[in-house]
C-alpha cells in the first residue's frame, strides 16, 4: 500500500545527487557532488549570517575605507572576541540536550578569583594554579548536574541558584577585590598576550573548542544523541539513550569550557576579578541561540555560534570605529537578534506545514 | 460522484441544518476536495468517514473557518446562507467543535476550563465568584448527564470526562439556538467501555434537536451511533447512505477503497516454539502479579480497559517503567534483572511505544535520523559517525518497508501517521530484536495501512522467530495477527485464549463483565 500521495511534494524532489550504491563514482561525478554541496552549503537558509557579516563589512569598508578594511581590524575583532566565543561555545552542549546553564558567568569569575588567590596569596606555580582552577569547574558541574539529573529540578532554577552560590563564593574568596601581582601580570599575562601570526592565544583557544565541539556533536554517535535528548527525551529514552548521563556530561561540558573562557579573560587583563564573568552571560545566550539558525538550522552549533559571535562582534567593532554610542550598540544586537530568530522560525513553520524544504 | 443517497433538498420535508454543496479545496500539488456535498438534519447524528488524506480534516477546516473552499462552494444553515472559511461566521451560525486533542487545558479543573469559554461570573469589586462558577459548571455538565469533581484538574479525570467536558463545554449556550455539533475523532484515545458513556452525551446532544457530524475512522461504532454515513476517499464523497444499508465489510472496502480481503484466515503457530522470556508474578503500578511467557516467533495479544495493566505491561517489559517479580527474568534461560529501557537494547528487547509524537518520534530529526536512532553504533566508520552510512542504510530501510526512499533527509513530521509508524516498527527491527514489543500500534494508522502492518508483523514473526508482545484496546488489533491473547482485568490476567479460540466477542466480554 502507498500513502505517497499524502506527501505532495515527493513527486517533484530532483532525484538524489548521488546514486545510494556506488563506490567508486566517475571523476566528473565526484566533481558535480562537490559542486553540489559547495551550492547547498552556500544557501542563504544555512549561513543567512555570513551573508549578513559580508554586508557589514562591506558598508563599514565604505563608510570608513581607511580604518575597516585593515588587518589590525580582523586582528582586534577576532582577539577581542575570543572570549565571548568560548562563553557561547561553553552553552551548546547543554542546550542541545535541551538544559540551560545560566551558572558560566560565575564558573569564569570563579576561575578568576581561584587563579588570583593561588598564584598571589599562595604562591602557586602558574601551571598547577591553572589546573586546580579548571578541575574547581568540574565540582561545581557536579553540583550542578546532581541537581539538575539526579534530584531532577528545571536546570534554569538549578543553575540561576548554583549561580548565586558562587558568586558568594567568589566574593568570600576575592574579599571583592581586583587582585593581581608582577607575576599574574606578565607570566600568566603571556597566556593571553602571546602571538602567533598576530592572533592572540585565545583565538586558537577557540578554534580548538569548536573543532572539539564540532566533532562531538557531528561526528560521534553521542552528538547525535545528544540532540535526540534535548528534541524529545521521552522519544530518545524509549530508543534506548541514556539521557541523564548525556544531561549531566553536558553540564560538566559547560563548565569547563566556562573556566577555560575564564583562564582566558583572567590572562588578558592580568587579574583576579570576581565580577568579570557575568556580564558574558547573556551575549553568550544571543551567539548560541543565532548560531542554532545556522549551518545546521533548529541545532546548536559550534561553527554556527562562532559565526553568530563573529557577526555581533564586527558590527559592534564597524559601529565603534563610526563613533557609534553605547546604546547603538545594544540595539544592534538586539535587532540582529531577534531578525535572525524571527526568520528561523518563519522558515521552519513553512517545513512543518508540508512544503517541502526541498 | 455517487450521490446516490444525498436526497435533494427540495425533496425534503424537514429543512437541513447543514448543508454543503460543491466543496473544492486546492493546496498546491492536490485536490484535498473534489466538490463534495453533504447534508445534516436537526436531530440526526451522521456520520463522516475516510482514511487518512481522505479529506476530512479538510472539511472540518473549512467548516471551522481555518480554510477558504475553491470558488463555486455553497452552504446553508437552516437554508440560510453560511459563508465558508470565517471562523466568527461558523460560530454565530451555530457551529461548535470539539477537536481530537480536545483543547483543554489539564492542570485547570472543569470549572476555569468552561470559564476560559462561557466566562467568569464576577463579584462587584471583579473577584471571580466562585461558589457560583462551580455551581453553574456543574449545572452545565449535569444537563449532558456528566458527574465529576470539577475542582479536580482535568488531568485527573478519565478521558471520556475530559471529553464530555468539551462537549459540554462546546454547547454550552445550546439552548439559545440550535446547534451543529461538530465531533472530530472523538474515541481515537478511548477505552471501548467508555465509548458508551460518550454515546449517551452524543444522544442527548441529538435527543435535544441539535444536528450532529461525527467524524471517525472506527467503523463499529458508526453502527452504534449514526443515522446516516458519508465516506469521503481521496477528496470525493464515494458513499453517501443510511447506516442500516451497509454491511462492515462494504464500508470498510469503500474506505479503503479496494475490496478488503476477507480477514486473511491467519495461520496461526500451533506448535509452541521454545520459552523466549518468562516473567513470574510481575507487579507495577496497575499489575498485580502476571505470569506471562512469549514464545519464539509468537505473536502475544495483550487486551484489557483502560487501567486494567494493558497499558503498564508492555512498557514494564520494554524497562520503560518499574516492575517488582516474584522471581527473576528469565530469558533464553539466562536469568536476568528487569532492564531499564537503556539496556533493553542490548538484552534484543525493542519497543515501540504507544504515543508516536511524545515517546516515539524526534520531531527536529529527520526520517533517516529517527529511523537509525536505536542503531547509531553501527553507524560509524573508524570511531566517526557516517553521515553516508546513515544515509545509505536509511534509504534501503525505507525501501524495505516501502516507504518513498526520497523521503530520507525529510523532516520526519512530514511523514503521514501510518508511515511514521512504519518508521518507527523500522527502527527497532533495524537491531534484529529477539523480542518486539507494541502499544497501541494502530493508533491513527488508517484502514489500508493496518492490514500493511500486520502483515508485516506476522511475516516477521514467522521468518525471523521474532517473538512480539502486542497490546492493544482496538481488539480488531488482536484478533487479525496474535496467536494468543492474554485479557487483562484489574492486573491479573483473567483469560487467555490461543489459536481459533481467539474471537472479539470471548475477549470484550471477558474485559468488561469480569469485576
Amino acid at each position: 500500500m502507498t500513502e505517497l500521495a499524502e506527501i505532495p511534494s515527493s513527486r517533484d524532489t530532483p532525484p538524489p545527487s548521488q546514486p545510494p550504491q556506488g563506490n567508486q563514482q566517475h571523476d566528473d561525478q565526484g566533481s558535480r557532488k562537490l559542486l553540489g554541496r559547495a551550492v547547498r552549503i552556500s544557501r542563504v537558509d544555512k549561513i543567512g549570517a555570513v551573508y549578513v557579516l559580508a554586508a557589514i563589512i562591506v558598508l563599514f569598508s565604505v563608510w570608513k575605507p581607511e580604518l575597516f578594511p585593515t588587518t589590525a581590524t580582523v586582528k582586534s575583532v577576532l582577539n577581542e572576541n575570543s572570549i565571548a566565543a568560548l562563553a557561547a561555545l561553553a552553552l551548546i552542549v547543554p542546550l542541545a540536550t535541551g538544559v540551560y546553564d545560566l551558572s558560566i558567568g560565575y564558573v569564569m569569575a570563579l576561575c578568576s578569583v581561584l587563579l588570583a588567590a593561588l598564584i598571589v596569596e599562595h604562591h602557586v606555580a602558574i601551571p598547577i594554579a591553572i589546573a586546580i582552577a579548571l578541575s574547581m569547574s568540574l565540582v561545581v558541574g557536579l553540583v550542578n548536574a546532581f541537581f539538575v539529573v539526579i534530584v531532577g529540578i528545571d536546570s534554569f532554577i538549578v543553575t540561576l541558584g548554583t549561580g548565586s552560590l558562587l558568586q558568594a563564593v567568589n566574593l568570600l574568596i576575592s574579599n571583592d577585590e581586583t587582585v593581581t601581582n608582577a607575576q599574574m601580570n606578565t607570566q600568566l599575562g603571556k597566556v593571553a598576550t602571546t602571538e602567533l601570526i598576530g592572533l592572540q592565544i585565545p583565538v586558537f583557544v577557540v578554534i580548538g573548542v569548536v573543532l572539539l565541539l564540532w566533532w562531538l556533536l557531528e561526528r560521534t554517535v553521542t552528538g547525535r544523541r545528544l540532540y535526540a535528548t534535548g528534541f524529545n527525551e521521552e522519544a530518545a529514552r524509549l530508543a534506548g539513550v541514556r539521557t541523564r548521563r548525556l544531561r549531566f556530561g553536558g553540564l560538566m561540558i559547560s563548565a569547563v569550557v566556562a573556566a577555560l573562557a575564564g583562564l582566558m579573560l583572567t590572562a588578558q587583563i592580568g587579574a583576579g576579578d570576581p565580577d568579570i564573568g557575568p556580564a558574558y552571560l547573556l551575549d553568550a545566550f544571543a551567539a548560541a541561540f543565532l548560531g542554532a539558525t545556522q549551518i545546521r538550522s533548529g541545532r546548536f552549533n559550534a561553527v554556527g555560534t562562532v559565526i553568530a559571535v563573529l557577526v555581533l562582534g564586527t558590527g559592534t567593532a564597524g559601529l565603534t570605529l563610526i563613533g557609534a554610542q553605547a546604546w547603538a550598540l545594544n540595539m544592534y544586537t538586539g535587532v540582529v537578534l531577534l531578525i535572525a530568530l524571527a526568520l528561523t522560525k518563519l522558515e521552519r513553520q513553512q517545513v512543518r506545514t508540508g512544503r517541502a524544504s526541498s | 460522484m455517487n450521490g446516490s443517497g444525498v436526497l435533494e433538498a427540495s425533496e425534503r420535508e424537514t429543512t437541513a441544518a447543514l448543508r454543503l454543496q460543491g466543496i473544492s479545496k486546492t493546496f498546491p500539488g492536490t485536490l484535498a476536495l473534489d466538490h463534495v456535498s453533504l447534508e445534516v438534519d436537526r436531530g440526526e447524528i451522521v456520520a463522516l468517514l475516510g482514511h487518512n488524506g481522505s479529506g476530512k480534516s479538510t472539511l472540518i477546516k473549512i467548516l471551522a473557518g481555518f480554510h477558504q473552499p475553491d470558488s463555486g462552494a455553497e452552504a446553508w444553515v437552516d437554508d440560510e446562507p453560511f459563508g465558508l472559511g470565517s471562523s466568527e461566521e461558523a460560530m454565530a451560525k451555530g457551529l461548535r467543535f470539539v477537536h481530537q486533542d480536545l483543547g483543554l487545558i489539564r492542570e485547570l479543573n472543569a470549572v476555569d476550563n468552561v470559564a476560559l469559554t462561557i466566562g467568569y461570573s464576577r463579584t462587584r469589586v471583579g473577584q471571580i465568584h466562585e461558589g457560583r462558577q462551580t455551581a453553574r459548571t456543574e449545572e452545565l455538565l449535569a444537563r449532558f448527564g456528566v458527574e465529576l469533581d470539577v475542582t479536580r484538574p482535568l488531568g485527573d479525570a478519565s478521558p471520556v470526562e475530559r471529553t464530555c467536558v468539551a462537549i459540554a463545554r462546546a454547547l454550552w449556550d445550546w439552548h439559545e439556538g440550535s446547534r451543529i455539533l461538530v465531533l472530530d475523532e472523538p474515541t481515537a484515545s478511548l477505552p471501548s467501555r467508555e465509548v458508551s458513556r460518550l454515546f449517551d452525551v452524543v444522544r442527548e446532544v441529538r435527543a435535544a434537536g441539535h444536528a450532529v457530524l461525527y467524524v471517525s475512522h472506527r467503523m463499529e461504532e458508526i453502527f452504534d451511533i449514526a443515522e446516516e454515513l458519508v465516506v469521503l476517499r481521496a477528496g470525493r464523497v464515494v458513499r453517501a447512505a443510511k447506516v442500516v444499508d451497509q454491511t462492515p465489510r462494504e464500508l470498510a472496502s469503500l474506505i479503503a477503497g479496494k475490496t478488503v480481503v476477507e480477514q486473511e484466515s491467519v495461520a496461526r503457530q500451533q506448535e509452541s516454539g521454545e520459552v523466549a522470556l518468562s516473567v513470574r508474578g510481575l507487579s507495577g503500578r496497575y499489575l498485580d502479579g502476571i505470569d506471562l511467557e512469549l514464545r519464539r516467533g509468537e505473536v502475544l495479544g495483550v487486551a484489557g480497559l483502560l487501567g486494567s495493566g494493558r497499558d503498564e505491561l508492555p512498557y514494564v517489559i520494554a524497562g520503560a517503567r518499574p516492575s517488582t517479580s516474584a522471581q527473576p527474568w528469565r530469558l533464553d534461560d539466562h536469568e536476568i534483572e528487569p532492564p531499564s529501557s537503556a539496556e533493553a537494547p542490548a538484552l534484543g528487547i525493542a519497543f515501540v511505544p504507544a504515543e508516536r509524537a511524545r515517546e516515539g518520534l524526534v520531531a527536529e530529526f529527520t526520517v533517516g535520523e529517527n529511523l537509525m536512532l536505536g542503531a547509531l553504533p553501527s553507524m560509524r566508520r573508524r570511531g566517526v559517525l557516517s553521515s553516508r552510512r546513515v544515509r545509505l542504510q536509511a534509504r534501503r530501510w525505507l525501501e524495505e518497508i516501502d516507504v518513498d526512499v526520497d523521503t530520507a533527509d525529510r523532516p520526519v513530521s512530514t511523514l503521514s501517521g501510518g508511515n511514521q509508524q512504519r518508521i518507527l516498527l523500522a527502527r527497532c527491527l533495524y537491531t534484529h530484536p529477539s523480542i518486539l514489543v507494541l502499544s497501541e500500534p494502530t493508533a491513527g494508522v488508517d484502514v489500508g495501512a493496518r492490514q500493511a502492518l500486520y502483515r508485516l508483523l506476522r511475516e516477521r514473526a514467522k521468518s525471523t522467530s521474532l517473538s512480539i508482545l502486542l497490546a492493544s484496546s482496538d481488539v480488531e488489533d488482536l484478533v487479525s495477527v496474535c496467536d494468543r491473547v492474554l485479557v487483562l482485568v484489574g492486573g491479573r490476567i483473567a483469560d487467555q485464549m490461543s489459536g481459533a479460540e481467539i474471537n472479539a466477542e470471548r475477549i470484550v466480554s471477558v474485559m468488561e463483565n469480569v469485576r
